[in-house]
């Protein structure tokens, strides 16, 4: 099922209000928090007169392009001109924007040293800091940096097993 | 011949921006979170090294990098790769910079921090693991924004994922005179690795200096950039040896006399422009080289910033005129080669 607001994107998520529900995607969805919780729009049909599906396609354009994010005022078509978050949360609110940009530049996800810290987990431990007890650990790392031709990282690892097993610090 | 000859520096990049302030380019008002980030940047930049506060606002006159009489501070620390030019335009910029001019993190330029390591010599991964340390430090202190897959959120999005830039400056005058580097260029820009020309990238006279930087990737990890620019760093240190025997076998006899040449005019000059240098320098580097000098490689390179033009002003204490410029860059060269003799 699509949007029934943008008719453009699956249905993420459905919000039931005294007003009525309606079911809307991602984008739609995140756009409709924020505004709410800034006050700009006190509910659904707030919501979906900005829209204003009876208005002609122009103004509906002319409308989403001056949609501003509330957390630092870029506007679509500020964002469109100089390809340019304003803030963090520019990313929520243009999360459908984003998410085009993130398929142009090739649309893989991030997996490395700090994947997982937007539960503010940290990053791995550095080699440095491993111990005698990692050397299993170190070992299998040090097959998968050979086996991805990761050379000087094979190296650097090889280097730290040697000094923990020669029982340096 | 040795990698570390051909390879002069290496610098890691990391872009990182903070939840709850607007980025750089629409920040207005804001001033107490403002300070309150900034507070804690220093803060951390002073428990991780020994370092020095600069800020855009007390280097020049009106935060513009001009010709004006107070900046000279500022273009110092761009022509020594400290600081990017795009720093001198943001009014609420500025930089920390370790005494050992090996670390700068800066604020407020196109995101909130710009963190970079540079180090001598082709050591990107002693560069990227020395940065960590800093960033990781900022990561445990600052909300710093980040999104799942995403990665880091960064003003323009081709820097999202690592957020991270890792670059290595190479002297390739064989390659150059050649004339084999356009086609590297773009082979390697398929690749999504740029190559350009540093210290006058469009003037007659250069310094064969170029570097070689990966482009965006936002699916890459920090390794796998890494791991790709050493192994796109070693097959240009391999190309350019071949294309100086290649020029040695058609014209040695040519090049020995321009080598020899280029270092009689580094020892006995009076007065000596920059662009005189600049392509002097490189021949006797090359000099070294092919054997014909004996030189210390690490010793010149460490020279070459010394004698650029706003840093001799720094040096003086006051804006040099140009003449005066050349008359104290001959002199300091000369002493240097002469020190940086081996056996
Ligand atoms: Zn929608
Ligand atoms: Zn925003």
């Amino acid at each position: 099922m699509l949007c029934g607001l943008c008719k453009m994107r699956p249905v993420e998520a459905i919000i039931k209000t005294d007003e009525g529900s309606a079911s809307l995607c991602a984008a739609c969805f995140q756009r409709y928090r924020m505004l709410k919780a800034t006050g700009e729009i006190e509910g659904l049909s707030d919501y979906f007169y900005m829209y204003d599906e009876f208005n002609p396609i122009s103004a509906f354009i002319a409308r989403s392009a001056q949609m501003a994010c509330p957390s630092c005022g870029t506007t679509l078509s500020k964002l469109k001109n100089d390809f340019k978050f304003g803030c963090a949360k520019c990313y929520d609110f243009f999360s459908d924007k984003a998410d085009e940009y993130f398929e142009e530049l090739g649309g893989q996800e991030y997996k490395g040293r700090y994947a997982g810290y937007e539960n503010k987990k940290r990053p791995g431990r550095r080699l440095s800091e491993m111990t005698a007890d990692d050397l299993p650990f170190l070992m299998k790392k040090l097959q998968e940096a050979r086996d991805n031709q990761e050379l000087s990282r094979a190296d650097a690892i090889d280097r730290r097993i040697r000094q923990l097993k020669g029982g340096k610090q | 011949m040795n990698i570390q000859d051909i390879v002069v520096s290496s610098r890691i990049r990391f872009a990182r921006n903070v939840n709850n302030l607007p980025f750089p380019h629409v920040l207005k008002g804001n001033e107490a979170k403002l300070q309150e980030f900034l507070n804690t940047v220093q803060s951390v930049c002073a428990s991780k090294f020994d370092g020095d506060l600069y800020t855009v606002n007390a280097m020049t006159v009106g935060g513009e990098i001009s010709e004006g009489a107070d900046d000279y501070v500022l273009n110092m620390l761009v022509e020594n790769h400290l600081i990017s030019p795009a720093l001198g335009r943001s009014k609420l910029g500025g930089a920390i910079i370790s005494k050992d001019k090996t670390i700068s993190v800066m604020f407020n330029e196109e995101d909130h921090l710009r963190e970079q390591c540079i180090l001598e010599g082709f050591r990107l991964r002693e560069a990227y693991e020395r940065l960590l340390e800093v960033d990781m430090a900022l990561h445990d202190r600052l909300d710093i924004a980040f999104k799942k897959g995403l990665g880091h959120l960064t003003a323009c999005p081709t820097n999202l994922g690592a957020g991270m830039r890792a670059s290595v400056m190479m002297f390739l005058p064989a390659l150059d005179l050649v004339g084999d580097l356009r086609r590297i260029i773009k082979k390697y820009a398929g690749e999504d690795v740029t190559i350009r020309g540093v210290y006058g990238e469009n003037t007659e006279a250069k310094g064969f200096m170029y570097q070689i930087s990966n482009q965006a990737a936002i699916g890459r990890s920090e390794d796998m950039i890494i791991a790709k620019m050493e192994s796109v760093v070693k097959e240009l240190c391999m190309l350019e040896e071949q294309a100086r025997r290649a020029i040695w076998d058609r014209k040695g006899v040519d090049i020995e006399d321009q080598i020899m040449r280029a270092y009689g005019a580094l020892l006995f000059a009076r007065v000596l422009g920059s662009d005189e240098f600049m392509i002097n320098i490189a021949n006797v580097k090359l000099g070294v080289g092919y054997g014909l000098l004996k030189l210390d490689i690490p010793s010149i390179n460490r020279l070459i910033p010394k004698v650029l033009p706003y840093t001799l002003s720094v040096k003086a204490g006051k804006k040099l005129s140009p003449r005066e410029r050349d008359i104290m860059r001959a002199k300091i060269v000369r002493e240097a080669l002469i020190a940086c003799k081996t056996k």
